[in-house]
């Protein structure tokens, strides 16, 4: 027994040993995102931040509407800590100054740190310790690190019970009806042609559809932006935006070109990436970082981006199961000769249908929001930038070797919202809506979230 | 913590392919051909008419006070046939889990979960196991009948439908009713289990994507208890498993070794390995597996096949072949082919 006793504490240690040394990513690791995005000289805490935001992200298979909301309490509580120190806006949270002699990054990264964990349930205080030990042991640290715990307290507080909770759970809980019509919406199945993918799962359950029941984060209400209604099922528009997405989006369509399958795959970020959101966060890093912006002002950029895209998702997820619009699949496969369209029961799309309504488009509300918010913030749409693929997992062979390139911001926007189309899985409403609400939406933001002081 | 419908799925695999033979049923055949028909179906561009199974898509949650009150379901019909005694047999399940959580007013998130297990006819056979939780940023503590736990984030990936490798896992085992902790580190997640007789499991594992491909890796240590010479004995074992993710395919093994207190001899080793490969493709998932463990000297041999095909929302043909052989003993292969249906 003594034996059992002593083999038990040494395979106990070894485990705690092993993780103990394991437990950090840096930004030198092949699994960073900002490892050959970010110029070294560049690197700053709002990057190195965000990349550990990312990776979590990606490791945890965090959808979409949730990335979201720890985007925007992370970053939104890394800027209110500069900005308590610098007071050089003001903001609804009411947060107290900081005390002289704080050291700013130090509050940044301790406000954003914990602010994440809160998020995503999740401990990051290994590499809190590991960001804090590069500053000197003083009252500034001291300070920096009270008052980071401090902003992230308040933010956390703030976000209780905001409604994120139950909602994600799958169910629909009442906030909205079903509609009984030709055009409600189904789960959808396996039905997609591209080889060589991620799995998915089948048919499953509506994601989300509390989501937009959610308190918001700068808009007034989730009405403000909601969607307009759907296009008329009976009007020439959406014969033509079903024929439309029969041509390009299917798995076999010979109207679709080359570099738009490629476009399809490129924008897809799932299910195990840093989301559409995120990859906007690594754009946003990418075409900002030589603006020779100070902390307080790469935070407020992040802070307002997250923000943006956070409202994004609740406006779009309430726009979502306020229509409850059934997917392309679902009509081409099954429904079509109740819209008086031919159908096609073997019509597959190229990349897998999400498992929630379709109108409006997440993607599309996400980049318009995104592309605008950076627009906003930079004072021009006419930034040139290359991008790779976040992740090379879910799509391996289709996106190994591919950088795309762009011309302006709103470009990369309406990009990602056309993938959606190449893709099959989007009726075009869904994406020239998601764009427009997310561009007036990113509008709003700018303008609403921080006022600068006087 | 059994929160999903994958650990509905868990239980249900094991307490059928382990109970008794009750009555005869349904056609084992039939099954079979479907699941094989299915995917040809699907290539031809077959669509079950998902629109019409989807009832159960509302009432399932309610909005109770200051929580909600999740309910998943699980029906499954099942046709077992055994090479050892040429006997067909079937048998009905029904799992019913029960999640109740809130947000504390600190931000703790709290949880209350009951699942409800009914299988068969004859031999009627009911469990139910309740476990309660607390979650925030530091991990979660779970108390109830929770010690699995460990073993399942740190296990090998279960076999597709109905497969069960069999002699994959520690001979030592725990009593169901314990305390778990666990926690998050960026990619990797520790955890901890002790039952109520003091035996106790610990566990790690890794999984992040690199690159084009995704990987996973954990290592768990069991103390616990097994029945030797007709007594309970001390266990003590360790296990690694590492899995590889190339888009749809996953190749995973596994290695333990176990030592086990004998009353009358030096202690008794338990070696186990397994392997197994498992993939998707639109509505099929298949796996196979195959595990060689030698315990007290005796040989071991076990191999296992699964498929599942996704008919439409909730509903699933799930197929099992389960092998197994020990020297000087009796060689065996179950069959289980059943229908599902989960909201």
């Amino acid at each position: 027994m003594t034996r059992i006793v002593k083999q038990t504490t040494t395979l106990s240690l070894s485990l705690i040993a092993l993780f103990w040394v394991s437990c950090s990513s840096t930004v030198t690791s092949p699994q960073s995102y900002i490892n050959g995005v970010i110029e070294p000289e560049h690197l700053s805490p709002v990057y190195e931040c965000t990349d550990i935001m990312l990776q979590a992200i990606r490791n945890q298979s965090v959808t979409p509407p949730p990335a979201t909301r720890t985007f925007a309490m992370a970053h939104l509580s890394g800027f209110l800590a500069v900005n308590g120190i610098e007071q050089a806006y003001s903001s609804k949270y009411g947060v107290r100054a900081a005390p002289e002699n704080t050291h700013q990054e130090v509050a940044y990264l301790v406000a954003f740190t914990d602010s994440l964990s809160d998020a995503l349930n999740a401990s990051f205080v290994f590499d809190q310790k590991r960001m804090l030990a590069r500053y000197r042991d003083d009252e500034a640290k001291a300070n920096g690190i009270r008052y980071g715990k401090y902003i992230a307290s308040v933010i956390i507080a703030d976000r209780i019970n905001d409604g994120a909770e139950p909602n994600q759970a799958n169910f629909y809980l009442d906030h909205y009806e079903k509609r009984s019509d030709r055009l409600a919406w189904s789960p959808t199945g396996p039905f997609y042609g591209a080889e060589r993918g991620p799995r998915f799962s089948t048919f499953n359950r509506g994601l989300f559809p509390g989501w937009g029941a959610q308190k918001s984060w700068v808009m007034e209400d989730k009405t403000q932006f909601q969607a307009i209604p759907f296009i008329d099922p009976d009007s020439e528009e959406f014969a033509s935006q079903y024929q439309e997405i029969m041509a390009l989006g299917g798995s076999e369509s010979s109207a679709r070109t080359a570099d738009e399958t490629t476009i399809a795959f490129f924008w897809e970020d799932g299910p195990r990436g840093v989301t559409p959101p995120g990859h906007w966060q690594i754009i946003a890093m990418n075409i900002t970082q030589k603006m020779g912006l100070s902390l307080l002002e790469q935070a407020r950029l992040f802070a307002l981006l997250s923000m943006a895209q956070a409202d994004a998702a609740i406006t779009t997820w309430d726009s979502k199961y306020h229509y409850d619009i059934v997917r392309p699949e679902t009509v081409i496969r099954t429904r079509a000769a109740e819209f008086g369209q031919r159908g096609d029961s073997a019509w597959k799309s190229l990349i897998p249908t999400p498992s929630f309504p379709a109108y409006t488009s997440g993607h599309s509300t996400f980049s318009g929001a995104s592309a605008r918010m950076l627009a906003n913030f930079i004072g021009t749409d006419q930034v040139s930038f290359s991008s790779k693929s976040p992740d090379l997992v879910n799509w391996p062979e289709q996106l190994t070797g591919v950088t795309r390139s762009y011309t302006s911001l709103w470009e990369a926007a309406e990009e990602a919202g056309m993938s959606r189309i190449y893709g099959g899985i989007h009726w075009q409403a869904d994406n020239t809506e998601g764009l427009r609400v997310g561009r007036e939406l990113a509008d709003y933001v700018f303008k609403h979230a921080f006022a600068r002081k006087q | 913590m059994c929160s999903n419908t994958r650990s509905l799925e868990n239980s249900n695999i094991y307490l059928l392919v382990t109970m008794k033979n009750r009555y005869r049923l349904l056609i084992l055949a039939a099954c079979l051909q479907a699941s094989l028909l299915g995917s040809a179906a699907a290539q031809d561009g077959f669509s079950f008419s998902y629109d019409t199974i989807s009832f159960f898509e509302k009432p399932t949650a309610f909005e109770i006070g200051i929580g909600t009150l999740n309910t998943n379901l699980l029906i499954d019909q099942s046709i077992i046939y055994r090479d050892s005694t040429a006997h067909h047999s079937a048998a009905t399940q029904f799992l019913g889990l029960f999640n109740f959580g809130t947000q504390l007013a600190n931000g703790w998130q709290f949880n209350t979960q009951y699942l409800a297990n009914y299988v068969g006819f004859d031999d009627d056979d009911y469990r139910g196991n309740l476990a309660l939780s607390i979650a925030d940023y530091w991990g979660v503590i779970a108390i109830g009948q929770v010690t699995g736990s460990v073993f399942e984030q740190t296990r090998r990936q279960r076999g597709t439908g109905n497969a069960n490798l069999a002699f994959d896992q520690f001979v030592g085992g725990l009593e169901d009713e314990g305390i778990f902790y666990s926690v998050r580190f960026n990619s990797y997640e520790i955890a901890a289990t002790v039952d109520k007789e003091g035996g106790f499991e610990l566990g790690a594992n890794f999984e992040r994507p690199i690159g084009a491909s995704s990987y996973f890796g954990a290592l768990r240590v069991r103390k616990g208890e097994a029945i030797t010479s007709g007594e309970i004995q001390d266990t003590l074992g360790g296990a690694a498993v590492i899995a590889y993710t190339y888009a749809s395919l996953t190749v995973d093994t596994q290695l333990g070794i176990e030592r086990v207190n004998s009353i009358d001899s030096d202690e008794i080793e338990h070696l186990f390995s397994s392997l197994g490969l498992s993939y998707k493709t639109g509505p099929l998932t298949v796996s196979a597996e195959a595990g060689l463990a030698k315990l007290d000297g005796q040989k071991r041999y076990s191999a296992a096949f699964g498929s599942r095909w996704d008919l439409a929302r909730g509903l699933s043909l799930n197929l099992g072949v389960n092998y197994q052989n020990t020297e000087n003993s009796v060689e065996e292969t179950i069959v289980r082919g059943s229908l599902r249906y989960e909201f």
